[in-house]
């Protein structure tokens, strides 16, 4: 893997990824965080891709069969901090469908690289300025760089991508040469429905090694979704407004609500994700001095600590005694 | 024993725990006018300003910077942010207590006689 140079490192979170395809001129699609494959509110359909975050482990052996099937756009991971918005990209260039606009940026890179080899195309993908610029927008500003010494090494997350494509399921793991494989859709039938024992077996696997996972699903905008619905309901009802339809009408609006607050908590938690706090707390740090509350609170914290540490310490006795 | 520079420094103290609590939180209230200036962009910077010392966003910031700080190199930093020398230098001994005593002295802030 090339060096990681300005691509930052960027937080797993449907707040992040769903301003990003507004970043990318996306329109249509909202990406939501699934606890379970059995999370229908979520799941509005239909799924146009689903994206599996874990902690990554050398050598994990891979579950479908490599595929060479013509049709697939896949790009190869070649930068480690820019994985998030490979798995993204790699979908979005799957989605069939007319309602889906992704906008020039995309269309544009996706016409580029459309005869490359997938290695090629995770180059030429890590060198775009634009797509880049996007990525690096959600960057948490600080005002030094250090090196920090026995702290946590930045964990190794590692994303892929499953998309259905022509009646079959594929994972698109940017590590790995080709498409895999993993799925049949019966006819007629629902992928999500197809692919759910693959992602559940992995989920189960990451919960025993207590590995950190989760789980995305990108799907269409919900709120356009509800407005449409609202048209509609109108357009077929104009002759024959009853209570009941009126109960659908403030239903859909309370759930465009929902989505409205949910978009704004979004931007809150963004704009959070790229503010410089470092003048903030020192400003706080002088304001606590000065009230002679900073001494105190850092020998509380100092003794959380020295209990924390001791209690490590134990646990450590223990499992060696076993 | 406790007071002791170089025992203090085996144990890692957060920063996130020195500020993400109810004692800062009120804090920061009290002091919206000097702090808001510093806010994320917000609509409600009052909103903003109560929840700040909880979220997520600020913790990881606190750490970083406690980390910096105990790896004594923060004081390059905090002569950016007009400290003297005195806590500059507690700030590169590696030391948050040293550091919060010093900056106390400095800010005029009362020292119990336990901690001075």
């Amino acid at each position: 893997m090339t060096d990681a140079g300005n691509w930052c490192l960027i937080e797993s979170d449907p707040g992040v990824f769903t301003e990003m395809l507004h970043g990318f001129g996306a329109d249509g699609l909202q990406v939501e965080e699934l606890y379970s494959l059995d999370d229908d509110k979520a799941l509005m359909k239909p799924v146009y891709g689903l994206i599996f975050l874990f902690k990554y482990r050398q050598g994990e052996e891979a579950t479908g069969t490599p595929s060479a099937q013509p049709g697939i756009f896949f790009a190869q991971q070649v930068i480690q901090n820019a994985c998030a918005t490979q798995a993204l990209i790699n979908l979005i260039m799957n989605i069939d469908d007319p309602d889906v606009k992704i906008g020039e940026l995309l269309t544009q890179y996706k016409e580029f690289a459309a005869d490359m080899e997938p290695e090629t195309r995770g180059m030429c993908l890590s060198n775009s300025e634009e797509i880049r610029t996007v990525h690096n927008s959600f960057s948490r500003q600080t005002l030094f760089e250090i090196d920090v010494k026995g702290g946590a090494p930045e964990d190794n997350y590692h994303f892929v991508t499953y998309v259905p494509i022509g009646g079959k399921v594929f994972e698109l793991d940017g590590l790995r040469e080709h498409p895999l494989e993993v799925a049949t859709v019966k006819a007629g039938g629902d992928w999500v429905e197809a692919v759910r024992p693959i992602i559940q077996q992995r989920m189960v696997k990451h919960s025993e090694g207590e590995i950190t996972f989760n789980l995305m699903a990108l799907v269409p905008n919900r709120k356009q979704k509800y407005q449409e619905m609202l048209e509609s309901l109108l357009l077929a009802n104009d002759n024959n407004k009853n209570n009941e339809l009126y109960e659908q009408i403030a239903d859909i609006n309370k759930a465009i609500e929902e989505e409205d607050r949910k978009m704004a908590t979004y931007r809150k938690e963004n704009a959070r994700r790229r503010h410089n706090y470092t003048p903030f707390i020192i400003q706080l740090l002088k304001i606590l001095a000065k009230e002679g509350k900073l001494v105190p609170l850092v020998e509380k914290a100092y003794e959380t600590a020295k209990e924390r540490s001791k209690m490590k310490t134990d646990k450590t006795v223990l499992s060696l005694k076993k | 024993q406790r007071k002791d520079a170089a025992g203090l420094r085996k144990v890692h103290i957060p920063l996130s725990d020195v500020l993400s609590n109810e004692v800062a939180a009120e804090a920061a209230r009290q002091n919206a006018d000097l702090l808001v200036q510093h806010l994320p962009q917000s609509d409600d910077p009052a909103q903003e300003l109560s929840e700040t010392v909880r979220t997520p966003q600020f913790r990881q910031a606190s750490d970083l910077l406690g980390h910096a700080l105990e790896s004594g190199q923060l004081g390059q930093v905090l002569s950016q942010f007009d400290m003297n020398k005195d806590t500059i230098e507690g700030a590169d001994n590696g030391s948050i207590i040293t550091f919060a005593k010093e900056l106390t002295r400095a800010e005029g802030g009362h020292l119990t006689e336990d901690s001075s």
